[in-house]
């Protein structure tokens, strides 16, 4: 049995009255007809009293708290341990807990850019170049970038050349190179540019060893490619500046193209030794930026612009960057949209589309995205980096094997082998001095001092390099140990 | 209320010498105004005291300097019993820089010290309230003598200062001076009951007089005095009296025959004829004088400038 | 604090540390403690000092000037502001007049303490904002703080330092409000002061920069104006700046003229009727000097009717928030959001 008391409405024309004096504890025995608390309105001050009913009384409010008036102010009950339920307890006093607020036209600005506000931090009032600001705060964009957009010097007679000569592109590599050079462009020694390939552009930069695939068209007023890159057959690329760096293979059927709008920033830049696989497409009317060691895998896609109905009937429009730090992963058929960092060293999962950042050491997966797993990159130890190496060169010997090597195991860390007549050794060896006599190919952790005495070939893990000139041998196990992500590129 | 015969009691020839000499001031000096009224030297308006002479010296000769007065717009008569200031009087209504109130307040707006005069029938009630309470809670020993008429007690603020002082024991004597004529409205058609009940319903003690002789209303207002300074409560001294002028100047719609026949009771050769006609000459002939003297330094006298 | 305590803490000291201040009015005493509570154990404290009177305001106002002249500081609180047409004559033609008239040979400090304002349904009678007419009366000064000024000082700084006859306006919605004062200035409004005797509240929504409208008002009208500008704000980023005097007369034009001079877009509002009400006078000084030549002057108040007692009928009579928003959305054209 239990009676609830409040402030009526009819007495007051307040909406609150403060609780000026609670005469009891909560939990203590109330007899009948006594005071049990007293309020207080601008037009009169009340006591109530319990009536004709007994029991302990418990308060839903402390003296000197404003209440509403019709809300609970306590409970006379014959349940001594009577629980005050949350939702009991009021208080005027409770004001917003809210840490910020948005204006109207901030809001709209957030919708249409659909930023996420949780990662903003944000406090007080947020107004809509408050907004602005962070996004102009958020873009990659340096003031020096801020250039002019580049397009085709269609002045160029070489270009206009290019452009519409059907026959140029049939011709000989070396008759195409000689072309380029003598019209001011740099192309590096040992490269080919296969038939029906033509590059065009304003300013053209090929270092060495770079092989540009059949049929592929290269439209882009600035273009620089380092060494050792290779270009697939049937490639079609066009933006306003190309960088590709060192090592960094793009395969066939690979799309590039600037629908959105050419902008200043409309280039596609990748670092070394970055894989763009089979049937990938890469809009980059804004800028697409891989940094080292990414790969975009097979059918993959990268957009950095989105729209198409219209802003007035509220759709959104959206164009930004997307960038992929080094040693991050795109699944095969996995989609990025735009205003993206993937952050280093993380995997989309195939298939997925990734609609917000992704944080570093994460695998996301889904549509849209979501994180699957977090800190997937782990620091081993040296004892475990050894075991695992050991396992792989295991392995590397039974691959040798396959291949027509014979092989005589000296221990876990060594073996020898061989094919042809030709004997090789080959070891890993957590210090070189413990090398007594020379040895073919050695893999140590670190870099040391006269390394050339103790090995022919030396791949050094924590350096990521390799000295010496590789025999066949020596890039077999390049190659071999590349495919388990363990790279190893020319050392000094 | 009590209504007593009045006993004309022995007053001093020495003293009555005096109240003849501030009746005839008085009266010369309203006569005076009247005609230079007339003769367009004055601005504005006045109301003469003529006729009600007896009831100024009769009340206010018995209060101390330093008691305080609120009167009415009817006020040249209680001002002149009480500061005897003439000159400064006439300056005051010829708007002169040496005017009581500078030229500001004029005829019926006069204020020096603790003399009050406003122009708003009933209206000083409620001020002499307020002196009345001040004075008590600074347990001085001054009374307020409010002075009022008949026409006044159509105004309600002056019931509420009456319910108000009654009820809070205030040392205020009002002095209701019933000359029959509110402006131009008998009192008939003006005031239903009387005057004294509505004192007995606050409360209040009274007492009601009908004459012009000065000897009969000394004793009465002494009394009252007496009643309000020791007693520090409320008394309403009732004179019922007669104008001789007009209300203002020259709106006088009485039948003249009314008039000459309340001329006959006049208060001040009543008590003319008591006096050495030796004495009567003299005082006559200095009241004459100084008047005449005054107001001719006050036609000379710098006009008020200051706002 | 709340404004009413403020009133009382200020009243409290006033009679403890002063013998001569007297404070009167209809129902003061305890346990009742005043209508709005304003005197709550006052009467209880000092009971030679605070008493209840009969329901006679002419009395009351004329007895406030034989009081001050006799040497008291008397404080008088009439009930509902709209009583004072009950004590007109003695304000008008006596309290107001004598020492002016009387050539400043006395002087009459009284305080008369009156509450005005409506939106609390008690009818035409009982909700009225009758400073305009009270301002027409020369020598009486109006004093009617907001809830961002602090209501018990200013009445503590008119009681003992200001002898003109004061009329000190206590809005009724204002009493139950916490101060604006520090810590409790909502999060979306900063606040500045004048340096006057009765200081001038300036607030703004953008940091005092560049406001696109001015809003000019006083008293309880601050309930109204704090929503607005955070409703402004929040809605369509409307720069507003607002000025809150806390003496209606004498105006403080000083306090108010360079703001004026700096704005192209002004809005005056009263809860008083618009027809021959407070805005107009201050615009007409404003602009025979010049200050509000080519720009939009807008004034918003009651309309010419009786206030009625019906919520709803309150409402459309007296200036609510949506007319105001509405108003100001009208003259700036605001739709463009």
């Amino acid at each position: 049995m239990e009676k609830f008391f409040w402030i009526p409405f009819e007495d007051v024309n307040d909406e609150e009255a403060t609780i000026t004096q609670l005469l009891y504890e909560s939990g203590d025995y109330v007899e009948k007809n006594s005071i049990i608390y007293s309020y207080e309105t601008t037009k009169t001050a009340v006591d109530v009293e319990s009536g004709e009913i007994e029991g302990y009384i418990f308060y839903f409010i402390d003296e000197g708290q404003a209440a509403k008036i019709g809300a609970n102010i306590c409970v006379i009950t014959s349940d001594k341990d009577y629980k005050i339920q949350t939702q009991e307890i009021q208080s005027l006093d409770s004001g917003k807990n809210q840490d910020y607020r948005l204006t109207a036209k901030a809001k709209l600005l957030i919708e249409e850019k659909k930023i996420d506000v949780k990662k903003l931090n944000l406090k007080g009032i947020i107004r809509e170049k408050d907004i602005n600001n962070f996004i102009k705060s958020k873009s990659t964009i340096t003031k020096s970038d801020k250039e002019k957009i580049k397009y085709l010097d269609r002045g160029d007679t070489f270009i206009e050349f290019l452009l519409n000569d059907d026959n140029f592109r049939q011709l000989s590599s070396e008759e195409k190179i000689r072309k380029y050079r003598d019209n001011g462009h740099t192309i590096g020694e040992n490269v080919t540019i296969m038939d029906g390939a033509v590059i065009i552009g304003n300013t053209i930069t090929i270092e060495d060893n770079v092989q540009i695939g059949t049929n592929t068209y290269i439209e882009v007023p600035e273009i620089v490619i380092r060494k050792n890159v290779s270009i697939g057959s049937n490639c079609d690329i066009v933006a306003s500046q190309i960088n590709i760096g060192e090592f960094s293979r793009i395969l066939n059927n690979v799309l590039v193209d600037i629908a959105g709008g050419r902008y200043f920033d409309s280039n596609f830049v990748c670092g070394r030794d970055c894989l763009i696989a089979s049937d990938v497409f890469i809009n980059a009317c804004r800028e697409v930026r891989l940094g080292d060691h990414v790969s975009l895998s097979h059918r993959s896609i990268v957009f950095t612009h989105s729209f198409w109905q219209s802003v007035l009937e509220g759709y959104s429009a959206n164009f930004g960057p997307v960038k992929f730090e080094d040693n991050s992963q795109l699944g095969s058929g996995a989609q990025v949209l735009p205003n993206i960092t993937v952050g280093e060293g993380s995997v989309i999962m195939s298939n997925s589309l990734v609609t917000s950042p992704v944080a570093k050491h994460v695998l996301v997966g889904g549509v849209p995205a979501k994180i699957i797993r977090k800190d997937i990159k782990k620091s081993l130890s040296i004892g475990q980096k050894l075991r695992i190496i050991q396992r792989v060169f295991d392995e590397f010997a039974d691959y040798l094997h396959t291949d027509g090597y014979s092989i005589d195991k000296l221990g876990d860390l060594e073996i020898e082998t061989t094919k042809d007549s030709v004997r090789r050794n080959i070891l890993i060896v957590d210090s070189l001095k413990k090398l007594s006599i020379k040895k073919d190919i050695v893999i140590v952790f670190k870099k040391e001092k006269n390394i050339n005495e103790k090995a022919t070939e030396v791949f050094i893990v924590d350096d990521k390099s390799y000295l010496g000139n590789l025999s066949e041998l020596g890039r077999m196990l390049l190659g071999f140990f590349r495919r388990r992500g363990i790279l190893f590129y020319p050392g000094e | 209320m009590t209504t007593q015969k009045n006993k004309t009691q022995d007053i001093p020839l020495s003293i009555l010498r005096e109240y003849f000499e501030k009746m005839y001031l008085i009266r010369q000096f309203e006569s005076r105004l009247l005609r230079l009224f007339s003769e367009g030297k004055l601005f504005g308006t006045t109301h003469t005291y003529i006729g009600q002479e007896p009831n100024a010296v009769g009340v206010i000769s018995h209060l101390k300097p330093d008691d305080i007065i609120v009167s009415n717009h009817r006020c040249h008569g209680h001002y002149l019993v009480f500061k005897n200031k003439s000159y400064e009087l006439i300056c005051e209504l010829m708007g002169k820089e040496d005017g009581i109130n500078a030229g500001r307040g004029g005829s019926q707006h006069l204020c020096d010290g603790n003399f009050f005069s406003n122009g708003v029938q009933g209206g000083g009630i409620p001020l002499a309230c307020g002196l009345a309470f001040a004075e008590k809670y600074k347990k001085s020993d001054k009374i307020i003598a409010a002075f009022i008429g008949d026409g006044t007690f159509g105004q309600g603020v002056i019931y509420e200062g009456f319910n108000i002082a009654s009820l809070w024991e205030l040392p205020i004597l009002i002095v209701v001076e019933n000359n029959r004529y509110a402006q131009s409205t008998k009192i008939e058609h003006n005031l239903a009951g009387s005057i004294s009940v509505r004192f007995d319903a606050f409360g209040i003690k009274s007492n009601e007089l009908s004459t012009f002789d000065v000897r009969e209303i000394s004793p009465a207002a002494k009394e009252a005095v007496k009643f309000v300074r020791e007693f520090k409560k409320p008394y309403g001294l009732i004179l019922n009296t007669y104008r001789f002028a007009s209300h203002s100047t020259s709106d006088d719609g009485r039948a003249p025959e009314e008039i000459e026949l309340w001329k006959q009771k006049d208060g001040i050769p009543l008590i003319e004829k008591e006096l050495d006609a030796a004495e009567i000459k003299r005082i006559k002939k200095f009241v004459d004088e100084r008047l005449k003297r005054e107001v001719k330094r006050a036609q000379e006298a710098a006009d008020a400038t200051g706002i | 604090m709340k404004f009413v305590n403020s009133l009382n803490k200020a009243l409290d000291k006033l009679l403890r540390e002063n013998s001569e201040v007297v404070l009167y009015g209809e129902d003061l005493s305890d346990p009742y403690g005043g209508a709005f509570k304003v005197t709550k154990g006052l009467s209880t404290e000092f009971p030679g000092q605070v008493f209840s009177t009969p329901i006679s305001e002419a009395a009351l106002i004329g007895m406030s000037a034989g009081m001050s002249i006799g040497g008291l500081k008397p404080i008088l609180e009439i009930m509902f502001g709209d009583f004072v047409a009950l004590g007109i004559d003695q304000l008008l033609n006596h309290l107001t007049k004598f020492r002016w008239m009387y050539n400043d040979l006395i002087k009459t400090p009284v305080l008369i303490r009156a509450t005005m304002g409506g939106r609390r349904g008690y009818g035409p009678t009982h909700s009225q904002s009758l400073e305009p007419l009270l301002a027409s009366i020369p020598q009486l000064k109006i004093i009617a703080p907001s809830d961002y000024h602090n209501p018990g000082e200013l009445l503590e700084y008119a009681v003992l330092e200001d002898d003109a006859v004061k009329i000190f306006i206590e809005y009724k919605l204002l009493y139950p409000r916490e101060l604006r004062l520090k810590d409790k200035i909502p999060d979306s409004i900063e606040v500045l002061y004048s340096s006057s005797n009765y200081p001038t509240a300036y607030l703004s929504n953008c940091f005092f920069e560049s406001p696109e409208i001015l809003l000019i008002s006083f008293g309880g009208n601050s309930i109204i104006i704090e929503e607005l500008m955070d409703e402004l704000l929040m809605e369509y980023e409307l720069n507003t700046e607002v000025i809150l005097p806390s003496v209606i007369k004498p105006f403080p034009y000083n306090d108010i003229a360079e703001k004026v001079n700096n704005s192209s877009c002004i809005l005056f509002i009263e809860e008083s009727p618009v027809t021959y009400g407070w805005a107009s006078e201050i615009i007409a000084c404003l602009a025979e000097n010049g200050l509000i030549a080519g720009k939009e002057v807008h004034r918003v108040g009651a309309m010419d009717l009786p206030i009625p007692s019906s919520m709803g009928l309150e409402n459309k009579v007296l200036p609510s928030k949506s007319l105001i928003k509405s108003k100001i959305k009208k003259i700036l054209n605001l739709e463009r959001l």
